[in-house]
């Protein structure tokens, strides 16, 4: 007789309830629940176009950044839709590039030391400096992820909930102090992940293609993790689909694309939002049976994908971490190392940024045309800390007639299909012990808020 | 309500209530120091929420801060609650104590902005150390226990401290459709939840303009019914901290006050703490001075956006926002909204999403500053001027936000 568990998850960003049907001790059917909505999509509608820029930002106080960035996207890509040019320099995208990439680092930072080490201390005590507040490598990661957003201060204005950037670049002006003042805080950070994170040279580090290289090599702190999720068997668990989903270029360590088997081009109209199990139908709330969330099943056709910084090693056809996926029959460590893996290569890249930046440039270029004679729909894309994130914007008499918001967490965390189950659901099924899926859960970074919005 | 009706603009530009008297004579600061005084002794002699928690002298040392950096905080800290500066060594002493006053933190219709806000604004900074040396019973996103734990924790946390502890609130709740929320293995919605913590609360502290008005859940048309706390809690003391995020320090500045005198900030009428919501940003603003000049960015990028000029015409609501933003700023005081030249968008005052945050509306047309009038009585008087310019000439932008926050007090009622 199977038996239904109803469990919530902590230590994510909002509120995120599991319910487990078990059957002969082992997990036969797994929802996740997003039981919070606040409705997003309905506010922006009848709003003035810019201020999509305001609102969006403040879907999620974790990845608000990664909102604006999309929500400016897909405004320019209105006007292009329009068939009127937009320029935007190579300063504001760059600007844009680093504020973005701050966002991210912090998110994989805080994620990897606050949701997901706390999980591994209820198996081997001796992980003492990892204790939450008390331990030193808790407070170091704290530290350190709250430093880099400090760059998002300096272009941005402040952090959470940044909203600087406009169609047709950004609003800040920075001067070369600020842009060294950026360039000391990277190079801080830096030191610390080489130092604590990897316990190596970065460039060492991006040289290394096999797993047994890297654990020779290494002494950092994602050794350690990796080595004890080994340890516990978390080699063969957590695999969700096959298939990863990336939908911008980020150069030079990200690129779009649809990846299942074999890699082709992302094409945005074959996604689709499904809302058979969610209480959202038809721009309405409904509560029938069958229903058991608010977060929708977004498709790429017809199939689930899972999206992130696996993907994006993935896609990006990374070798370490192709070998990583036929080392590990599960995906849960290599999700976790391609997470932290991120922080580095981002790191690097921001600093490039910030060197290449000519503050000679001007900041904003301002458009041709005012922003309330554009007509039509156009789409935002965005890398978040999360994976891909999609905007859709549909314009009419200067004002947003509606507003589509895809997340990366929707992707991975949302509801099922009639076919399939989401990724993360998937990825559970079959295991034997209730901690374990939760592991499994927090490796796809759970944020309910951005799941629902 | 009308919002651009003259009565209404010239409430929000002569606001009574947020008259604040920095300078209240000897008198009172004596009798007020006195009180401190028995207060905190009294704090002294309880022992700490939790035994085994450690020292503050520990704490500032693993965090590698100096009590020099303590110092400073604390003639900061002083500061922001206007009290004279003799008034820092109680300060100093309540900070230590803090570990007497039980917290309890839960999370509704949210985005975890204020958490993070809270958690890292830059650095670690004695703001954030107090927070984590407060006894935080209950906080989803940075406890270590999960699931039914925690949720056992919570439920002795209540049990325990039965009214004794501040119940902070983070986001909006949704009356108009329970749906919305609900958590817990016996499902509970978010009105029951906050109303059933609250019981027990010594005061309800609630953080972040969703939680404080109902911020952009309850934004126009309001999909879920959302309010704030004050709208759902009745019978307890209620302070707010509005803003998005809220500032981390207004938050400790709350806690340390009721360490202090065991009560609650002077409040305005929208129960926002004085010390931190008396004056608008525009007071103190580091562009002010370029607004008296008559000196205005007219186009993003442009020289005077080079030259830092006054944001008023590209749509800043500093004028009509309380908050002390220009002051303590954002992230450690790294920077501010203003100082990277974004306006401020109102992100503390009820419905600002509706009436404030677009993008230009109450700076739509040509104002005249006037620059001669000392920089007091420029306020009153520059409200007078969009006053009639609004009424003339605002854009078609202006006009559609107008109908939105017309049909949002419609809904509300």
């Amino acid at each position: 007789m199977a038996k239904v568990e109803k469990r919530i998850l902590n230590r994510v960003e909002g509120e995120v309830e599991l319910k487990l049907v078990w059957e002969k001790g082992r997990i036969k059917d797994a929802f996740i629940i997003a039981p919070n909505f606040r409705g997003f999509e309905f506010i922006l509608e009848n709003k003035p176009l810019l201020d999509a820029l305001v609102i969006t930002p403040r879907v999620c106080g974790i990845c608000g950044h990664a909102h604006l960035i999309a929500t400016t996207n897909a405004l320019e890509n209105l006007y292009r839709e329009n068939g009127y040019e937009i320029e935007v320099s190579q300063k504001a995208q760059l600007i844009r590039n680093i504020t973005l990439s701050c966002e991210i680092i912090q998110n994989h930072i805080r994620w990897f030391y606050l949701f997901v080490i706390p999980d591994f201390l209820k198996f081997n005590t001796d992980l003492k400096d990892f204790y939450p507040i008390k331990g030193e490598k808790w407070r170091k990661a704290v530290y350190y992820s709250s430093k880099i957003v400090k760059i998002i201060a300096i272009f941005g204005g402040q952090w959470p909930h940044t909203s600087y950037s406009i169609p047709g670049g950004v609003m800040c002006e920075p001067t070369q102090m600020e842009l060294m003042e950026a360039i000391s805080i990277v190079d801080n950070v830096l030191e610390y992940f080489e130092n604590d994170v990897i316990g190596m040279n970065i460039d060492d580090y991006f040289s290394i293609k096999f797993l047994e290289e890297f654990l020779e090599k290494s002494k950092g702190d994602l050794k350690k993790i990796i080595e004890e999720a080994i340890k516990l068997g978390f080699s063969d668990i957590g695999k969700a689909y096959d298939r990863f989903l990336t939908v911008c270029n980020v150069s030079p360590f990200i690129s779009q694309g649809v990846t299942r088997r074999k890699k082709c081009n992302f094409d945005v109209s074959k996604v689709e939002e499904i809302e058979t199990f969610s209480f959202l139908e038809n721009g309405k709330s409904k509560f029938s049976k069958g229903k058991y969330s608010w977060a929708k099943a977004p498709r790429y056709e017809g199939k689930p994908f899972e999206t992130g910084p696996l993907a994006r090693r993935i896609n990006n056809e990374d070798e370490l971490f192709i070998n990583l996926t036929k080392n590990f029959k599960g995906y849960y460590i290599p999700r976790i190392w391609a997470r932290v893996d991120e922080i580095g290569k981002i790191l690097v890249a921001i600093k490039k940024y910030l060197l290449n930046i000519n503050l000679n440039e001007p900041s904003y270029i301002k458009p041709k045309v005012d922003i309330k004679n554009l007509e039509g729909q156009a789409y935002g894309f965005c890398e978040a800390a999360r994976g891909s994130l999609i905007h859709k914007v549909i314009a009419k008499e200067g004002k947003i007639e509606k507003y589509d918001i895809i997340t990366p967490t929707v992707w991975n965390l949302g509801t099922r299909c009639k076919n399939y189950l989401s990724p993360a659901e998937k990825a559970i099924i079959g295991l034997s012990d209730k901690l374990k899926a939760e592991m499994v859960v927090r490796s796809f970074d759970v944020c309910s808020v951005c799941t629902t919005h | 309500m009308q919002f651009f009706s003259r009565e209404h603009l010239r409430s929000v530009f002569t606001k009574p209530t947020n008259y604040i008297n920095t300078n209240r004579g000897e008198a009172y600061y004596k009798a007020l120091y006195e009180k401190m005084r028995k207060r905190l002794d009294e704090l002294k002699a309880m022992s700490p929420v939790r035994e085994a928690d450690i020292k503050f002298e520990k704490m500032l040392d693993m965090w590698e801060l100096s009590r020099r950096d303590f110092l400073k905080w604390v003639s900061a800290t002083t500061a922001l609650l206007m009290l004279p500066p003799n008034f820092e060594p109680l300060v100093a002493e309540a900070a230590e104590v803090m570990n007497r006053v039980p917290v309890i933190w839960i999370n509704i219709q949210d985005c975890d902005g204020n958490s993070e806000a809270l958690l890292r604004s830059s650095a670690p900074t004695v703001d954030e150390l107090i927070l984590e040396y407060l006894s935080l019973e209950y906080h989803e996103t940075l406890m270590a226990a999960a699931g039914d734990q925690a949720e056992e924790a919570l439920e002795k946390a209540v049990h325990d401290f039965k009214g004794k502890y501040l119940l902070f609130v983070e986001g909006s709740i949704p009356v108009g459709m329970p749906e919305a929320f609900t958590i817990g293995r016996h499902p509970e919605t978010g009105v029951e939840r906050v109303q059933r913590l609250a019981k027990d609360a010594a005061a309800v502290i609630a953080v972040g303009a969703c939680a404080a008005f109902g911020g952009i859940p309850a934004a126009y048309p309001n999909p879920t019914g959302a309010v704030g706390v004050m709208d759902v809690v009745k019978g307890k003391p209620i302070v707010n901290i509005p803003a998005c995020p809220a500032n981390p320090t207004n938050m400790v500045g709350v806690i340390m006050h009721y360490v202090l005198t065991g009560e609650l900030p002077e409040l305005d009428s929208l129960l926002r703490p004085k010390f931190a919501f008396g004056y608008r940003i525009h007071d103190n603003c580091e562009r002010r001075a370029h607004f008296d000049a008559g000196e205005f960015v007219e186009e993003w990028g442009d020289e005077g956006a080079k030259n830092n000029f006054c944001l008023y015409k590209m749509g800043c609501k500093g004028p009509f926002t309380f908050n002390n933003c220009s002051i303590v700023r954002y992230n450690d005081g790294t920077n501010w909204p203003i100082g990277i030249g974004r306006g401020c968008i109102g992100c503390s005052e009820p419905d600002f999403w509706d009436k404030y945050a677009t993008e230009r509306p109450l700076a739509a047309s040509n104002i005249r500053p006037p620059g001669l009038n000392g920089v007091e009585s420029t306020v009153d008087q520059v409200g007078l001027g969009i006053l009639t310019a609004t009424v003339i000439g605002i854009g078609a932008h202006a006009v559609a936000s107008l109908v939105a926050g017309k049909k949002s007090d419609e809904n509300n009622q």
